[in-house]
């Protein structure tokens, strides 16, 4: 854009004064959330806000801090900490010193009082998230590790910050659904927030009033009902809603709550659970609210519902003004990290079966040839026998033998993940589609004790979607494939990037990938999303190469009617298992997909 | 922490009388609540240490024996050498997700082997849960190793420890509860039907229930104590009716022309073993104790047939049909008057 060479129109200069009011109005609501939260922070729990740039997450960190008395410590939370780490275990060291056993209290027991930070919550290990979930429920921790039984208290506020990689990637094992704000930040830049106009003054009269503070019923019905019109189900929601619509009014200094208190309050606490399609282009004519679209169920749908009054109305609209201004504020932001090219994979991949996935035991073992050391276990096997055995000179405290070494026993594979990406162009896609989504269900309602998760990326049009999130749930699957878009331009290296991106993503998380294509390998469209075949071809030639440097399984079955020497040299840039498929067939790409990759 | 009351939660019937069946009969073999997220699930089940009548045990027994008992004792009990009795709350033990496998089973008294080099068995979770609830949260994410001890524990009654040069069995007698959300990722199936009873719990749509929750939860969080105890009448006669329950529950008969409509039930559906039979019979008879009758009626056993047969049909990946709906449809085919 060259601004200074032609004047901005008026018209586009009125469109940034408004994109700027709202980027505004935004930090606005983050600021508030967190005054809230400072206000009263049992009740609420936290916040996630997503898209944060670092310098807004400071803010907002160091002003919920500053709120809670200033006190209050920060404590964050790095996305792979250990159990151990997490709910406290055993401190070896100060064990032995002391010849008897010392607990080390974990990260959740520590930030009792104080701010539990957790950034890129959207890489949280479902297992991480579900005990901090749980310690946000209970307010204790339950430790039982290592020999140790032990409670404590651990209430604080969590401020988790999600960057994610597709719009409406989920936070695992419910942990958003037990924080009262979920906001978008994204595109609101640092320079904009002012100075902090809330004075501790302020806040410690809104506390003193809050107990005051009065809400007419009509107003509950309304908060109510409109997290039902959203689509909302948990319970959480409309409670987190009612308490924040309270804090809204003690904080301006009124003992009644107002319409537009709950209108603020459903924006902060249900804008980020509704469950409305935005992301579908609106249809030209808008169609008039219907609520029975956002709900699923059958036995919901049968019922039908009143008419809405015009409160419920109003909070329902305004939840979902701020629904669109956020996926508009995600479209504005160019997404960084979709298109830059991450080097290639290192970090430790590579790492020996033996060392690699989730531990699962200890057993006997020499240590120098079966893997590592469980130094806990083997001294824990040590510890009976130090009265009867006779101490090694050299001031040692505790006498180890080799009968006592135990080492560590990993679950042998890690977990996998099959990615399905599937040409989804043209007039047979939705027949393709129909197909992939076929097997998906096959494959996973095939894994038994097996436990892989799928994911799928359809390729069409300018560009490669990801449909699925990786997932090991039936229910979610038929949930988000039920609707699947088709048609358009073939761009097979997009297909490709994307899948190469996500086998990054899964390896970060300590998942084993696997890539199933499923595609005729003619791409049209290249990876800037410009049309013609040749570019398009090169593009998806080098994109092959990339995903073949990444070194993990990958099968490609080649759709066409009749196998063509394109699909089998796309097939072979990648380092793929090549398959013909000339009549589509859910059941063997099932099978195939486990014997040739799997098994 | 206070806890909830059991009977301020609004609606979830099913999940409360599974939780009470389980509480009456135990040998129904637990209860696993499936289902969305806010719903209460953990509410209801952390609620029953309140509701549930104390128990009585030998003193200074780490596994809570039972004074009266003859059978099922641990060893040192076994030997009669303790008779003082006394009572304590029924043990709901709430299994944290990051137990490490020796604080679950029980191992050896670390602090005593380093400071005396004494071989002692400190019990662990099995044995703190005897002739109580374990509740697993997120079930689905629990380490598949320590699933399937549970459940083989939870089945067999008795916990053998073989591990640090130690042997040990004590009696671990408890109803196992689990909760997940399936969204978060499908159950193994093997694992679906070992436990007896599977609810699926919703949250309700009616605009007056919900306002109902909120209100309850909101009058909890502002003063729990009061709370507590504008409830507590109604704890104590539910109390009173699972404690008659329990006194009544094997007298329960149950004639024959209903059997046979359940296990005809049962071969409708293709549940697989007998495991479905007898948790259906089991079931039928701690509900028919539960509302005060002496004989199981065809309602009861229809009432009880989605919870104790729901997760034991044959899976269909392409067949969409929810399950309770295909067991009320074979209950509507069976039962044609």
């Amino acid at each position: 854009m060259t601004a200074a060479a032609a004047p901005l129109s008026s018209e586009r200069q009125a469109s940034r004064d408004a994109f700027e009011r709202i980027d505004a109005a935004r930090w606005g609501q983050a600021d508030l959330a967190v005054a809230l939260l400072a206000l009263m922070p049992h009740r609420l729990k936290g916040a996630i806000f997503e898209g944060a740039s670092p310098e807004l997450a400071g803010l907002l960190q160091d002003r919920l801090a500053a709120r809670l008395g200033g006190a209050a410590l920060l404590h964050r939370m790095p996305i792979s900490i250990t159990d151990d780490r997490l709910v406290g275990g055993l401190d070896l060291a100060a064990t032995l010193a002391a010849g008897r056993p010392v607990a080390e209290t974990g990260l959740l027991t520590r930030a009792n009082g104080g701010v539990l930070i957790v950034p890129m919550a959207e890489r949280l290990r479902g297992r991480t998230a579900a005990q901090l979930a749980r310690v946000i429920d209970t307010g204790d921790v339950e430790t039982e590790r290592d020999g140790l039984s032990l409670r404590a208290e651990a209430r604080f506020v969590t401020l988790a910050f999600a960057d994610p990689d597709e719009p409406g990637e989920r936070l695992p094992a419910g942990l958003g659904d037990r924080l009262a704000f979920g906001l978008s930040l994204q595109g609101v830049s640092p320079a904009r927030p002012r100075g902090e106009a809330l004075t501790t003054e302020i806040l410690a009269a809104a506390r003193a009033k809050l107990p005051q503070v009065d809400v007419p019923d009509e107003l509950i019905e309304a908060l109510i009902d409109a997290a039902l019109r959203l689509g909302i189900r948990s319970m959480r929601a409309p409670s987190f809603c009612l308490a924040a619509a309270c804090g809204i009014a003690a904080l301006a200094g009124r003992t009644t709550v107002t319409d537009a208190d709950a209108t603020l309050a459903s924006e902060l606490v249900y804008a980020s659970r509704a469950l409305i399609q935005f992301e579908a282009p609106p249809p030209p004519p808008p169609p008039a609210p219907d609520p029975p679209d956002t709900n699923e169920d059958t036995n919901d749908a049968s019922k039908p519902q009143p008419e809405p009054d015009e409160l419920t109305e109003l909070l329902v609209d305004a939840v979902r003004v701020r629904v669109s201004l956020d996926m508009a504020a995600r479209r504005q932001t160019p997404r960084q990290r979709t298109r830059q090219e991450v080097p290639a994979g290192k970090s430790g991949d590579m790492v020996d079966s033996r060392r690699r996935g989730s531990r699962i035991g200890a057993r006997a073992g020499d240590p120098r040839r079966d893997g590592r050391l469980d130094l806990l276990s083997t001294l824990r096997t040590a510890a009976p026998w130090q009265r009867i055995r006779e101490m090694p000179t050299g001031g040692a405290v505790i006498s180890v033998r080799a009968a006592d070494f135990r080492v560590k026993r990993f679950r042998h594979r890690s977990e996998a993940v099959v990615i399905f990406v599937v040409d989804a162009s043209g007039s047979s896609a939705m027949n393709r589609l129909a197909e992939a989504k076929g097997a998906i269900e096959l494959l996973l309602s095939g894994c038994y004790s097996r436990r892989e998760s799928v994911a799928l990326i359809a390729f069409r049009k300018e560009g490669a979607d990801l449909l699925l999130s990786p997932t090991r749930s039936l229910t979610r699957v038929k949930r988000s494939l039920s609707r699947l878009p088709g048609g358009g331009g073939t761009p097979l290296a997009s297909g490709i990037a994307a899948a190469a991106q996500l086998v990054r993503i899964e390896r970060g998380k300590r998942k084993a990938p696997h890539v199933v294509f499923l595609s005729d390998g003619q791409g049209n469209i290249a990876l800037d999303g410009s049309p013609g075949r040749e570019r398009a071809g090169q593009d998806a030639r080098d994109m092959a190469r990339k995903l073949k440097a990444l070194q993990e399984p990958v099968l490609f079955f080649d759709i066409s009617r009749r196998p063509s020497a394109d699909a089998e040299l796309i097939s072979t840039e990648m380092g793929a298992i090549y398959r013909p498929l000339p009549i589509a067939d859910a059941a063997r790409v099932s099978r195939d997909v486990r014997s040739l990759l799997l098994d | 922490m206070a806890i909830f009351p059991f009977v301020a939660i609004v609606g979830q019937e099913s999940l409360k009388d599974a939780l009470l069946m389980s509480a009456i009969e135990p040998a129904i073999g637990g209860v696993l609540a499936l289902g969305d997220r806010g719903t209460g699930k953990s509410t209801a089940i952390r609620a029953l240490a309140a509701l549930l009548p104390e128990i009585e045990v030998v003193r200074g027994c780490p596994y809570r024996c039972a004074p009266a008992a003859k059978i099922g004792l641990c060893g040192v009990c076994e030997r009669g050498e303790r008779v003082v009795a006394e009572h304590m709350g029924a043990p709901v033990v709430d299994l944290p997700l990051g137990a490490t496998e020796d604080r679950v089973v029980g191992a050896l008294d670390l602090e005593r082997a380093l400071a005396k080099g004494e071989k002692r068995f400190e019990p662990g979770l099995l044995a703190r849960a005897h002739r109580g609830f374990l509740y697993i949260d997120e079930v689905n994410l629990l380490d598949d190793h320590l699933v399937d001890l549970l459940l083989d524990v939870a089945a067999s009654g008795e916990n053998v420890v073989e591990r640090e040069g130690l042997s040990i069995r004590h009696p671990a007698r408890f109803v196992l509860v689990g909760s997940g959300n399936p969204e978060e990722g499908d159950l193994r199936p093997q694992l679906l039907d070992r436990f007896g009873l599977c609810v699926d719990v919703r949250t309700s749509t009616d605009l007056a229930e919900r306002m109902e929750i909120v209100r309850r939860r909101d009058a909890f969080e502002q003063d729990s104590s009061a709370f507590i105890k504008d409830w507590s009448k109604k704890t104590a006669a539910l109390r009173k009716r699972v404690v008659e329950a329990r006194a009544r529950v094997q007298t329960v008969t149950l004639p024959d022309a209903v059997l046979a409509k359940a296990v005809e039930l049962c071969m409708t559906l293709g549940a697989d073993g007998l495991r479905g039979e007898l948790t259906l019979m089991r079931a039928a008879r701690a509900r028919a104790a539960l509302s005060g009758e002496t004989q199981v009626s065809m309602d009861t056993l229809k009432s009880v047939a989605p919870l104790a047969l729901r997760h034991r049909l044959r899976k269909d990946p392409l067949d969409d049909t929810d399950a309770g709906i295909r067991v009320e449809r074979a209950v509507s085919e069976v039962f044609v008057p």
